[in-house]
């Protein structure tokens, strides 16, 4: 079964703080549903905080997520993130792609 | 009551230096008289931040149970006006065209989103005000310092203000907290530090994180100095208990710790300049 989540009905069109996003986790964790769609439309910013949250999130979710409709701006974030996991050494690997979401290595 | 005088022009460290000393004025009267007076009646120019912290220092003493304050209106009707507008002494819901009224909100231990909810409302009433060349650089600074905030800081009241001076093209932020303070914080994770202001230090350059945990933390004040000073030529100054730490665009950090005052939690000030062009915060952060 799959699930499809408009992300601004729970943030708003920004997200701001960690714990929005690990509440959001366990929210969604607890759906029956094994593929959920987390649609990214309207959201205009996430923050780098956000971002990393986010990736570890869904690292340890055993849903299958799938982004969609990400915005540049959400893209280029998740971007940086990436950057800095390589300096810092973290393995969560993945890839940014507007069309597919991020994609887990 | 409490004769309220701020230093002329724009001395943001000036006015700070003033400020604590009201508030702590206000915490001695308070425990005597259990009153809150403040006369603002000679006050001829101020700065958000000094407004913000008496502002806040207000509303801790109404959730003290005490609902009465005297408080004198300054004389000279600009400021007069200007103070009403932007919610002083206890906050306001309406903006103005250049500014964010402050904004008091009280910590909602059932509501984890509580933060998130607050600073979107605030981002999308700054939103308006600003030229875009700032991109989404303010956007970055709040959302990485409210982060902090309700992640680590213990709080029970937080304050925002933001203010935008078209002629002078700066933008002012301030954002409070009366939580733990930095240094507090790093005491509790047994992160050793020698003065107040060597913890700010410690926090704001990146070299400690209370999650020691996780790896890729402790970003979120650096890369806040880094987009505030070299991307957007400003300055930051920070109070955390007794440390204070000033940093200004193309000028030497100072630090220093506080002698007679101290804070309870953590203030920053942001003075940031309008970009010529649009900003790309990823190359500052």
């Amino acid at each position: 079964m799959k699930k499809r989540i408009t992300l601004t009905s729970n943030f708003g069109n920004n997200i701001f703080t960690r714990n929005s996003i690990s509440e959001f986790f366990k929210k969604i964790n607890f759906l029956k549903d094994a593929e959920i769609i987390l649609d990214f439309e309207s959201i205009k910013f996430i923050s780098r905080s956000c971002a990393d949250e986010y990736l570890k999130q869904k690292n340890v979710s055993k849903k299958k997520i799938i982004e969609a409709n990400m915005s540049k701006e959400v893209c280029d974030m998740f971007e940086n993130v990436k950057n800095q996991y390589k300096t810092a050494g973290v393995k969560i690997s993945f890839e940014v792609c507007s069309k597919q979401g991020l994609v887990l290595a | 009551m409490i004769k309220i005088e701020f230093p002329r022009g724009d001395d943001v460290f000036k006015h700070l230096s003033t400020t604590l000393n009201i508030l702590q004025e206000m915490e001695k009267g308070f425990e005597k008289t259990k009153k809150i007076s403040l006369d603002f009646s000679e006050v001829s120019w101020f700065l958000p931040c000094s407004i913000i912290l008496i502002s806040n220092k207000i509303r801790e003493f109404m959730d003290r149970g005490f609902t009465v304050i005297e408080y004198k209106t300054p004389k000279n009707k600009t400021v007069r006006s200007h103070l009403e507008k932007i919610g002083f002494p206890l906050g306001n819901t309406k903006d103005g065209g250049s500014y964010v009224s402050i904004k008091h909100f009280k910590k909602d231990v059932k509501d984890k989103r509580q933060v998130n909810k607050k600073v979107n409302e605030l981002i999308d009433a700054i939103e308006t005000k600003l030229p875009c060349q700032f991109g989404d650089s303010i956007k970055y600074i709040v959302g990485e310092l409210s982060d902090n905030i309700d992640d680590h800081s213990e709080f029970e009241f937080a304050s925002l203000m933001a203010q935008y001076f078209p002629t002078k093209e700066i933008v002012d932020i301030a954002v409070f907290d009366n939580g733990i303070s930095i240094p507090k914080l790093f005491e509790k994770h047994k992160i050793e530090f020698e003065e107040d202001y060597d913890a700010i230090k410690k926090a704001v350059w990146g070299e400690v994180t209370t999650k020691q945990d996780e790896i890729a933390r402790g970003f979120g004040l650096k890369t806040c100095k880094n987009l505030s000073i070299e991307g957007l030529k400003g300055e930051l100054h920070i109070i955390s208990r007794k440390g204070i730490l000033l940093i200004k665009f193309g000028k030497e950090p100072i630090f220093y710790n506080l002698t007679e005052n101290s804070l309870k939690g953590t203030f920053l000030y942001f003075r940031l300049k309008t970009p010529k062009e649009r900003l790309n915060i990823h190359n500052f952060v």
